[in-house]
């Protein structure tokens, strides 16, 4: 239950980011607080121009080579394509697109599994830098570096952020595997999978969030999956995460057994 | 080399007798100002990266302001501002100006990452040891660092002059220092139900003042 005087320590940043993920459910459905959030957004702009200071000469080339080959997250009208890791699940707190969760329980398969983040977060890396590899030989080389070395500090954040936490499963029939990785307070989940089954021509991957009835979290090909793919922020509040195979473009309702499933960590 | 930053004295002691309670007045709100750096964004969104100097010439000082003024820490400043530039690079196309301002909107990615950053356990200990080193009337800041945008900074000091002094603290706390509302709580030794009814009025009635105070 989240009450509309939420709202206010939300604006400051001032809520865990348990409190923060109601608020933003909350925000889902109450045009009122949507309304008052983006209002006092314009406020506390304000703050923040009262105390600027100018940054040392140097930021402004860092910056510019650092958003080189940098990914850019699908527009929210596009279609709910998977875009790679460091798409933040959310930019702005006022995302009152979000659907409301169904209560249908959905089969389980797969084991989740609560291996320690640190070791996990090894074979993550491990498996983004051999992922990265395979997928960036045929690009641009200096490209392909600086893209990589953006995921891979986006990865790093991720998982080094004081709330990070990871559910692995097999892939079946395959014998690759799978784990979720998320942070509520940095709102961002991806998935990194290795070893997924090869596709027949005309089908792609396509990942789902369930917290009752299974829905769409976008499509991703044999060569995206070899890098993380970032999942939308319904993610972070889903019971479920799940990947099947289905006819290019994606479907509305899974149409095969779920190849990966695994079960959300809740926060600490 | 990390070199310390001090705060500007913007907020000493506020002074009650400043408050001026007249009442609600008709709010007239400025017009929607041309958001300039809305089409800028757009070009952003469309994988423009000249488009993102724009941004970061138009922006830079605000963003680092506001950073380093959470964080108090030049090198950490300097890499959360970087990171605030990048998730603006990448989440550009999820602006809509329908939902805000593209000020509000870069705002919210350098507040939040501040917060993210300097909410970490260790790294708050290292500032509350800073703190503890200060000497307690403070040091003055050092002007050369601060940018000049002086009618700004006044507006928006008149604006704070017009909170109790109980709701200037407790929003600077959460504001400014990047606390969440239960460590104000803490911190102050005051119920969390007060601390948010502070939190709420301070920002309710400087969105008033604000509003009435020409830009």
């Amino acid at each position: 239950m989240t009450d509309h005087e939420q709202i206010y320590p939300y604006v400051v940043n001032g809520l865990s980011s348990n409190e923060a993920g109601e608020v933003d459910k909350h925000l889902a459905t109450c045009s009122a607080c949507a309304d008052e959030l983006s209002d006092l957004l314009t406020v506390t702009a304000e703050l923040s121009s009262a105390v600027a200071v100018s940054p040392p000469a140097r930021m402004r080339s860092t910056v510019l080579a650092a958003i080189q080959g940098v990914p850019q997250v699908p527009s929210r009208s596009s279609s709910a394509r998977l875009s790679v890791v460091g798409a933040p699940a959310r930019a702005i707190p006022t995302s009152a697109k979000s659907t409301a969760p169904d209560v249908v329980p959905l089969p389980r398969r797969g084991i989740p599994a609560r291996a320690p983040a640190l070791l996990v977060a090894a074979a993550v890396i491990a498996a983004l830098a051999f992922g990265g590899w395979a997928w960036h030989e045929s690009q641009v080389a200096h490209t392909a570096a600086s893209k990589a070395a953006a995921q891979t500090v986006a990865l790093t954040h991720l998982l080094s952020s004081p709330d990070v936490k990871t559910a692995s499963g097999p892939v079946a029939s395959s014998g690759g595997s799978a784990t979720l990785v998320l942070s509520r307070s940095r709102h961002e989940a991806v998935l990194v999978a290795s070893g997924l089954p090869v596709l027949p021509d005309g089908k792609v991957y396509e990942a789902w969030v369930a917290v009752g009835k299974p829905r769409p979290a976008g499509t991703f090909t044999p060569e995206q999956a070899t890098n993380p793919v970032s999942l939308p922020a319904t993610a972070l509040q889903a019971k479920q995460v799940m990947i099947t195979v289905e006819p290019a473009g994606g479907s509305k309702v899974p149409t095969t057994q779920p190849i990966f499933s695994v079960r959300v960590p809740e926060s600490a | 080399m990390t070199a310390q930053v001090v705060r500007p004295a913007l907020f000493g002691p506020l002074r009650l007798s400043a408050f001026v309670g007249h009442g609600k007045v008709v709010v007239v709100r400025p017009p929607a100002a041309a958001d300039e750096l809305a089409a800028v964004l757009s070009r952003i969104a469309a994988g423009d990266a000249s488009a993102l100097a724009a941004l970061y010439d138009a922006t830079a000082s605000k963003v680092f302001g506001i950073v380093v003024h959470v964080l108090r820490d030049h090198a950490q400043a300097e890499e959360v501002t970087q990171e605030v530039y990048v998730e603006a690079w990448r989440a550009a196309p999820r602006f809509d100006p329908a939902l805000g301002s593209s000020t509000a909107w870069l705002n919210t990615i350098a507040h939040r990452k501040a917060v993210d950053r300097v909410r970490s356990a260790e790294r708050r200990m290292a500032r509350e040891r800073r703190d503890a080193n200060s000497s307690p009337g403070g040091v003055m800041p050092d002007t050369a660092e601060l940018v000049v945008n002086a009618d700004e900074e006044r507006r928006v000091r008149e604006a704070l002059s017009g909170l109790t002094e109980a709701q200037g603290t407790a929003l600077r706390l959460a504001y400014y220092e990047g606390r969440s509302y239960r460590e104000v709580a803490e911190y102050l030794e005051e119920p969390i139900g007060t601390v948010k009814t502070r939190i709420r009025d301070a920002l309710r009635r400087l969105r008033t003042q604000l509003e009435e105070a020409p830009q």
